[in-house]
């Protein structure tokens, strides 16, 4: 005898007081001062509450929250390799399912989050992900991008912006902007190749109470979901770790990070201000664009401009230069 | 490279072991010792690190090993039975595995405010010489790091460590990278290099001491089966003072408007929050900071709009005596 699987319904919040009290990401977790994706983990477990699974792909949310049987996590959470993300969580999600659809299991079908960083997403873990994406499975995707591969030592990954100075690229005689290439921007990579996708929305650690409803949002809706949050990482980008919401808020006023949501094809932006900055203020926060000459930063000013136009189309990107040999 | 440097003990090799955390620099104290020894004193050197992944704030051990060039050095062991030992931070006197092996005619160097003198140093063997140097205060002084003026320290309390020529490394070293901070550097190495206190009567331990080898709590007989983690949520039984760099976010209740902002922005939950009275003016009030989970990032400092986190520096005791528990119940 089949019973219809019933689903959680999140409230949004409006203000700072309606936050809940309970945390679900303890402390005692050993990431570095300051860190922009433990605040970012923090408060996303807080938003989906404690009927919910996470599966953490290796990258920094895994390594250095969990040492061996060691975890921060108060609700069940699962480590997976950095390539299959999503194929774990499509697993849970079939499992729980079938349980709570033939009566094994009670209660209201579990929130499940797969936290996955950069590489998680967009370089290592495409392919899993993009096959939950198209199979449908009822499970939000959030990748927190602090634009680089910051456990292993800073390494350029596919969202690093142009410019910035990590380990793979060091600026140099030959190659004096560091990294030559322009980042993939993976919410418009779901939307664009995912007609199973409903809902997809970007966040910043800037604004708090918006990434809480954007999550409660995305665990609302019935199928695959993603977001996309801004997480500033004081290490890997060499800034004052008392500066993290600065420097983050800098990004969505530069048009360096852009804030919206897109429901069944229709776009709302946030916190779009009036005139947008130059993105040298942003620039000038990091130390890995210390080494920016004037003719990068207009190079890259002129990419967020083009961006800033064509919002939701992709950005015909300048030709790298100079070509690495 | 014609005079060659005599060592201390002839016969086995110079060791020296740097106790830190991770950011503090002791990777690249190292790192310019050994250089300086092989390139510019003649010597034999060598030098690794061991830590975890990269971050700031965890255990960071740096190891030197040094001997006359005519002795290959075949090893890159951990150094166990150190001929000195460099502490970067005070917090890691209350690890027993900083002082194990010490020779009992090593030299103890470390790091904390002048007067300081904890209890820990009684396991120290009598015969140590002890060394304490306000490595901090001195960097932040000379806007430059604690390795470089523990790294003055080291060499002014070994003579055979040529002072000239480990600033030469020092300086080489930054020069590529970051060249406005090689004034800055010499400055707090010399001043580490003089201004350093000899303590009299610290250690009461007799002969060296025992070396440790960690052993693991949980191995291949003793884990639970199929990789489950029985006790979810057990960071909480984590210290991460050790993680702070010399300040600290210290509380003013009575400026507090429970706004809740802080929280907001603190990724560690340290904030201890409690139900507001009855018919008061709010829902839920700010008790005060739990600092064993603190890291000291500032920014319940920088967000705060009424000025009831001020930032203050961190001295001895202090946060033991601001703390509020977090989980009085579980962790003690």
């Amino acid at each position: 005898m089949a019973v219809a699987v019933k689903t959680q319904k999140l409230p949004p919040i409006k203000l700072i007081r309606n936050v809940p009290k309970e945390e679900y990401y303890v402390p005692g977790h050993r990431t570095c001062a300051g860190c922009g994706p433990a605040l970012q983990y923090k408060l996303v477990a807080k938003a989906a509450g404690p009927n919910t699974i996470f599966v953490g792909p290796t990258g920094c949310m895994y390594v250095a929250n969990a040492s061996y049987l060691c975890t921060p996590y108060t609700v069940p959470w699962m480590h997976s390799q950095i390539t299959n993300g999503g194929a774990v969580a499509s697993g849970i999600e079939a499992a729980y399912k079938v349980l709570l659809r033939k009566g094994k299991r009670e209660g209201e079908m579990p929130n499940i989050i797969v936290m996955a960083g950069d590489g998680g997403t967009v370089d290592i873990g495409l392919q899993a992900m993009s096959a939950m994406m198209y199979r449908g499975h009822d499970v939000l995707f959030i990748c927190y991008d602090n634009e680089a591969y910051t456990n292993t030592g800073i390494q350029t990954s596919p969202t690093t912006p142009y410019g910035a100075n990590t380990t793979f690229t060091p600026p140099g005689k030959e190659i004096p902007e560091g990294k030559t290439l322009f980042p993939k921007d993976p919410p418009q990579l779901v939307i664009g190749g995912h007609p199973a996708v409903k809902y997809v929305a970007t966040a910043s650690v800037a604004y708090p109470v918006d990434l809480i409803n954007k999550v409660r949002k995305a665990l609302n809706v019935v199928g695959p979901t993603f977001l996309h949050i801004h997480c500033p990482c004081p290490k890997g980008w060499k800034f004052d770790e008392a500066k993290t919401v600065e420097v983050a808020r800098m990004a969505i006023e530069t048009g360096m990070w852009n804030m919206y949501e897109w429901e069944n094809g229709e776009y709302r932006h946030q916190f779009k201000p009036k005139k947008y900055k130059p993105v040298s203020e942003y620039l000038k926060l990091q130390g890995r664009f210390a080494h920016l000459q004037e003719a990068h930063i207009a190079k890259l000013q002129a990419f967020v401009d083009t961006k800033l136009k064509t919002h939701g189309i992709p950005v015909e990107v300048p030709a790298p230069s100079p070509r690495a040999h | 490279m014609s005079q060659t440097v005599s060592l201390p003990n002839a016969g086995r090799f110079f060791e020296i072991r740097f106790e830190s955390i991770g950011g503090l620099g002791a990777h690249a104290a190292g790192q310019v010792l050994a250089t300086a020894a092989v390139l510019k004193m003649g010597l034999n050197g060598a030098h690794f690190s061991s830590y975890g992944s990269e971050k700031k704030g965890s255990l960071v051990r740096s190891f030197v090993r040094l001997g006359p060039a005519d002795r290959p050095i075949r090893t890159s062991a951990p150094v166990e039975k150190p001929n000195a030992v460099v502490v970067f931070h005070a917090a890691l006197l209350h690890n027993p595995a900083t002082f194990a092996g010490l020779y009992k005619d090593a030299t103890f160097i470390y790091n904390a405010p002048p007067r300081s003198s904890p209890e820990e140093l009684a396991a120290l063997p009598s015969t140590v010489r002890t060394i304490r140097v306000d490595a901090l205060g001195i960097a932040v002084k000379e806007q430059s790091r604690p390795n470089a003026v523990l790294l003055g320290t080291l060499c002014g309390a070994f003579p055979f460590l040529d002072t000239g020529k480990v600033l030469d490394a020092l300086s080489e070293e930054f020069a590529g990278k970051h060249p406005e901070v090689i004034a800055s550097n010499e400055r707090a190495f010399r001043r580490g290099a003089a201004e350093f206190e000899t303590l009299k009567n610290v250690g009461r331990a007799k002969g060296d001491l025992p070396i440790a080898r960690a052993e693991p709590a949980w191995g291949y007989e003793t884990q639970p089966i199929g990789g489950i983690i029985p006790e979810p949520g057990n960071t909480i039984w984590n210290d991460l003072s050790a993680s702070r760099t010399g300040s600290l976010p210290a509380f003013n209740r009575e400026n507090c408007i429970h706004c809740g902002l802080c929280d907001l922005v603190c990724p560690d939950y340290c904030l201890v929050w409690e139900d507001g009275e009855k018919g008061g003016r709010f829902e839920r009030e700010l008790m005060g900071v739990d600092y064993r989970y603190c890291k000291g990032c500032l920014r319940c400092v920088e967000s705060c709009p009424s000025s009831a986190m001020l930032k203050r520096a961190e001295t001895p005791g202090l946060a033991d005596r601001l703390s509020v528990p977090l989980f009085p119940d579980l962790v003690g």
